[in-house]
């Protein structure tokens, strides 16, 4: 095989390797399932964004408790 | 999404987030008592189940609840639902997105990353964890 043809064999095989995936990371899952339709879903619901903020105040709560200092206090020393 | 997280995995959200958002919803509905009031809110977990239904949700397993033991043992000191959320990842082999580096980089092993900051107009629930399926190979 002469080297011209091979390297443009090569060429086209990158080609098409490069397009099938591409296809691989746009296709949606053969599940069905795909949370790209899920991008915008809530952008203009504000009863849905109180939810999410009230979601954000218990998960804040949750670590405050956390990082709170939990040294007791020392009783006097007589 | 960034490119490169296209290439990797497929997200998901672990079920610690997506018990967040309900309870959100019990606590901002939870008092509420005027039959007509509840109409819109009633709707909202429908909603909710909708968003959920095109994601894969990665979930508690008996490896997480191992993980979680064990973070407990070396007391790694973030929220009890930020560790679940960690436990899972780490079960998972996965790449953690957050938008709360300052808890999650307490955690050992576990690798997560802020990109939320640059998608545009992208509203999950919490805009919080989303999970790549494997780490990338290199950092």
């Amino acid at each position: 095989v002469a080297s011209g043809s091979l390297e443009k064999r090569v060429a086209k095989l990158e080609l098409q390797v490069a397009k099938l995936q591409g296809e691989l990371s746009t296709s949606p899952p053969k599940n069905g399932k795909d949370w790209r339709r899920t991008i915008g879903m809530f952008t203009d619901d504000p009863g849905m964004q109180e939810i999410f903020e009230e979601a954000r105040k218990i998960r804040e709560a949750d670590r405050r408790k956390t990082r709170a200092p939990t040294a007791k206090r020392r009783k006097p020393t007589r | 999404v960034r490119p490169t997280a296209a290439r990797h995995e497929r997200p998901r959200r672990s079920v610690e987030s997506q018990l967040d958002d309900f309870r959100g919803w019990f606590a901002r509905h939870r008092h509420a008592n005027d039959p007509l009031g509840l109409v819109v809110p009633y709707g909202r977990p429908t909603q909710l189940f909708s968003f959920f239904s095109e994601w894969e949700i990665a979930r508690w397993t008996e490896n997480s609840a191992r993980i979680l033991s064990r973070l407990r043992k070396e007391r790694i000191r973030i929220g009890t639902q930020d560790l679940q959320i960690a436990s899972i990842a780490l079960a998972e082999n996965a790449l953690l997105l957050s938008a709360s580096l300052r808890d999650f980089q307490n955690v050992p092993g576990l690798q997560v990353q802020d990109w939320l900051h640059h998608v545009v107009n992208f509203h999950t629930s919490l805009g919080d964890h989303l999970q790549l399926g494997q780490r990338p190979s290199s950092p």
